[in-house]
């Protein structure tokens, strides 16, 4: 049992010494998930906003399709991002394939259907009487759709921070997309599972510390917006 | 002659393939105060909907200052008028940014905004509430700010929906006073549904009532005026002429008539002696259809109406000029103004 103790212990050290191992992996998870999660913002929520909000031929369809993409495995999408753009793949030629960029593309294809269907629950969620009321105060249909868009920000917020949760933590396209290169593209997830399989546990903990504060921190500021 | 400001012609909203509302002709005239009264599901709030532009109806036409109005405009209509809805619905923001609203979407001037917005909460007494959060109100308060919400704009044509409908005692005279203050100050031309009627007649020029999607004519008949008293059991009742005695619940010191609903009148052949109810003799003196309902019109010294579903109809038809009836109708059901 001594190993998971020491194990801790030698997880601070590395934290409160500024471990370069460390905060590398720190420093590139973050830069490639929040890149992701806020292209996957830019187009998921005014998408998801489109489709909470007018009525058209299939729009059930759409919102299970999205509700099931929400739980591909991160595998899948590590699989078929890779297709694309290996060497032999259409995409090929762009030399995409182990950077961060390619763990971008396969974050963000991951948090958009979870984006994209949270804000349709979001929008869904706004009393139905916040439009008309906007209507009857004179608004046009630009000020009706901003109305509706901030009585429903706090969902959108929930969306956005459920959406960077699950890409934040994914091991599987992280590692397919990224190749789990040290100091480029290994990130806190893929540098746990490394560290683990080899059998030294130390640096694995002190990120996963550092995960949790993340997902801590994120949390709390969640909690402080919609307190206000 | 007065201007009217809204008018709607042959206007036809249907259903699900049923007809919900059919007005061929309603005006509403510069600085009146009209009440919308009728039963749940006869179309009021459909008809302001209609009449906020917020719903179409599917035939007719509508006028606003003479115009005839066009989708293209909407949105400067709707921006002359107002609908306080019921239980009205505050943004998840402060109560001076609910508040503000209107005036925001309408590019005023912030300056203007900032006392616009400070003087319509006076209005309601609400001064002192702008930083409050408006999901921290309790129901009467909110029901204030939204009313505030649509007074700041000052529009020609105020339409509230039940505005004091689960709002306490208090703040239904705040409300009351409110709405005449400024009808008399601005002129502005006010319409609210409310199922209270007692309200209708002490703050209304005139009464629409509605039943079943249509205007009943002659929303004041059985509205009679006279004077009260109490008699030696401490019952209090009205003389509306030397023979027409009616009992009422209570009466206050200023109130000056009352109204029985056409529905809540029946018709005996036989007198009925009860505490509980009035039963005054007379003839029928006409029988009219209206809306599939049966208007009989009753002489009992003074006129009187009630209205009869045809079932009921048939069964007293064949004796009903012939004889004497008694117009019986409960004591609670007269609504003292």
């Amino acid at each position: 049992m001594d190993y998971i103790l020491n194990g801790f212990v030698e997880a601070f050290r590395l934290i409160f010494a500024f471990d370069r191992d460390v905060f590398s992996a720190v420093f590139i998870s973050l830069q490639v998930s929040l890149i992701a999660i806020v292209l996957s913002a830019v187009i998921s929520l005014p998408l998801g906003f489109i489709i909470a909000t007018r009525s058209f031929a299939g729009k059930r369809l759409t919102i299970t399709i999205l509700n099931t993409l929400m739980a591909v495995p991160t595998v899948v999408v590590g699989l078929i991002v890779y297709t694309f753009i290996s060497r032999q793949g259409p995409f090929g030629m762009l030399n995409l394939l182990f950077t961060p960029t390619a763990m971008i593309i396969g974050q963000f294809l991951l948090a958009m259907p979870i984006l994209t269907a949270l804000t349709i629950s979001a929008v869904h969620a706004v009393d139905e009487r916040i439009a008309p009321t906007a209507l009857t105060l004179g608004a046009n249909n630009r000020q009706l759709a901003y109305a509706v868009f901030l009585e429903a920000r706090f969902g959108l917020l929930a969306s956005v921070i459920s959406g960077f949760g699950r890409i934040i933590g994914e091991v599987g396209a992280a590692m397919m997309l990224g190749g789990n290169i040290r100091g480029v593209t290994r990130t806190m997830s893929t540098a746990i599972a490394l560290q683990t399989s080899m059998g030294e546990f130390e640096l694995g903990i002190a990120l996963g510390i550092i995960l949790l504060l993340v997902a801590f921190l994120i949390n709390v500021l969640f909690h402080y917006f919609q307190q206000r | 002659m007065t201007k009217s400001v809204i008018k709607i012609e042959n206007i036809k909203k249907n259903y699900d393939k049923r007809v919900i509302l059919e007005i061929p002709h309603l005006e509403f005239e510069s600085g009146m105060i009209y009440a919308l009264v009728g039963p749940n599901g006869a179309g009021k709030t459909t008809l302001l909907r209609i009449l906020n532009l917020l719903e179409q109806s599917d035939e007719g036409e509508m006028y606003f200052d003479g115009q005839q109005i066009k989708p293209t405009d909407f949105l400067s209509m709707r921006r002359q008028m107002t609908l306080v809805m019921q239980n009205a619905v505050l943004f998840r923001t402060s109560v001076f940014n609910n508040v503000a609203y209107g005036l925001k979407v309408r590019s005023s001037d912030e300056k203007m905004i900032h006392s616009s917005v400070l003087s319509a909460l006076d209005l309601v007494g609400l001064t002192g509430f702008e930083h409050r959060k408006a999901k921290q109100l309790s129901a009467g308060e909110a029901q204030r700010v939204a009313l505030a919400r649509a007074l700041v704009l000052q529009p020609k044509f105020l339409l509230l929906d039940e505005p004091t409908a689960n709002v306490d005692k208090r703040n239904v005279s705040v409300i009351e006073s409110v709405l005449r203050k400024v009808n008399s100050e601005f002129r502005t031309t006010i319409v609210f549904t409310t199922h209270d009627l007692s309200q209708a007649y002490r703050m209304t020029d005139k009464i629409i009532s509605l039943l079943d999607g249509k205007i009943m004519d002659g929303g004041s008949e059985n509205t009679l005026y006279g004077d009260f008293d109490k008699d030696d059991n401490q019952q209090s009742f009205i003389n509306v002429i030397p023979t027409v005695r009616m009992m009422v619940e209570d009466y206050k010191a200023d109130s000056s008539g009352i109204y029985v609903d056409l529905k809540d009148v029946n018709i005996s052949f036989k007198p009925q002696s009860s505490n509980e109810l009035n039963c005054l003799e007379g003839h029928v003196t006409s029988i009219t259809m209206v809306n599939g309902m049966i208007r009989l019109t009753i002489n009992v010294g003074i006129e009187m109406s009630a209205l009869i579903k045809p079932e009921v109809f048939q069964e007293i038809a064949p004796n009903i000029f012939n004889q004497s009836v008694y117009a019986v109708f409960k004591v609670s059901d007269v609504y003292v103004f």
